[in-house]
């Protein structure tokens, strides 16, 4: 069953995939591109990791999804893509693409290499994947807080250092900044807010 | 090996499959049953009896970035709280204070954001 799920889930998002770059209206593509992010969440939930999957939910999805309609919004596209246009990115796309598949052939064929020894044994039962009382997400809890807790402290560094660049860069410093003081117009009354004027 | 998934993701998933089909009902039925004549008065765009003058795109002020950008970071936050959530009662006092630590990491940054007046409009 999770198999044919994991099948179902990698079709959707291939599909949905293609459709980002062949639909007309930009929009569309942002929100095919969101269900790139939630069927491929899926497909690594049915892989049992789920740090990474409620990480594609939650920042990719709720965040940067909308940073995509922001800069969508902004540029000011209007519908002129032609389909003819395609095939003019088809020599740098196909370079880097193939470029990519040859890496992750590469990794994969060096780094998980099954030991001799267990290849010559017909039906050995992977006993890691049977023992699964620590799932992932605890699994990622007990290390990145004890024993890599100084990378977790400059990854908060890092953001606070991303935090005060993005107001620095683009904040305005403008005077003019109208407040509305709640206490001082609780605080206001009749006696003191109404007097005669005498010239 | 897939325990996970049979006690926890299944109920999501029965969920989820529940939502897609019972969306599709609900649209498709609304567009197969119902009677359908339309004519131009009909297919016109209804904004207030006009036409609309302009399109809805147009560009905006950057500060709705900057809220955007201050929302991922803490959005991040969120998601490093996730699997410290999951085994505290694992880690010694030591992960508690780490975390902490972490926590007035990114207050320094709200206080700053929030003293600084990048969350304020004219």
């Amino acid at each position: 069953m999770p198999n044919y799920l994991f099948y179902i889930f990698a079709g959707i998002s291939i599909i949905a995939a293609l459709m980002v770059i062949t639909v007309v209206n930009p929009v569309h593509s942002v929100l095919f591109l969101v269900l790139v992010f939630l069927s491929s969440a899926g497909m690594l939930f049915v892989l049992q990791l789920e740090f990474i999957p409620l990480t594609f939910i939650i920042v990719y999805v709720g965040a940067i999804a909308i940073l995509f309609l922001f800069v969508v919004m902004m540029l000011d596209i209007k519908v002129t893509s032609k389909s003819n246009d395609f095939f003019k990115y088809i020599p740098v796309g196909g370079l880097v693409g193939s470029l990519f598949i040859f890496e992750i052939f590469n990794t994969l064929s060096k780094s998980f290499v099954i030991p001799k020894s267990t290849m010559l044994v017909d039906n050995f039962v992977s006993w890691v994947s049977t023992v699964d009382k620590v799932t992932n997400l605890e699994a990622l809890g007990q290390l990145l807080y004890t024993y890599y807790f100084i990378y977790f402290l400059i990854a908060g560094i890092i953001l606070l250092v991303a935090m005060v660049g993005a107001i620095v860069l683009t904040l305005q410093f403008n005077k003019t900044v109208k407040n509305q003081l709640i206490f001082r117009q609780l605080s206001r009354s009749a006696d003191s807010a109404v007097f005669l004027a005498r010239n | 090996m897939q325990t996970l998934f049979y006690e926890e993701y299944s109920p999501i998933l029965v969920m989820s499959i529940l939502a897609v089909l019972l969306s599709v009902i609900i649209l498709g039925a609304s567009f197969l049953l119902s009677i359908q004549k339309p004519d131009t008065e009909k297919l016109s765009a209804y904004e207030c009896g006009f036409d609309p003058y302009e399109d809805a795109r147009n560009a905006f002020d950057v500060r709705f970035y900057i809220v955007a950008i201050l929302f991922i970071i803490f959005d991040l936050e969120a998601m490093f709280l996730f699997p410290w959530v999951v085994s505290i009662t694992h880690i010694s006092s030591m992960g508690l204070w780490v975390m902490v630590d972490f926590l007035i990491e990114l207050s320094i940054g709200f206080v700053y954001a929030w003293k600084i007046g990048a969350l304020e409009w004219e």
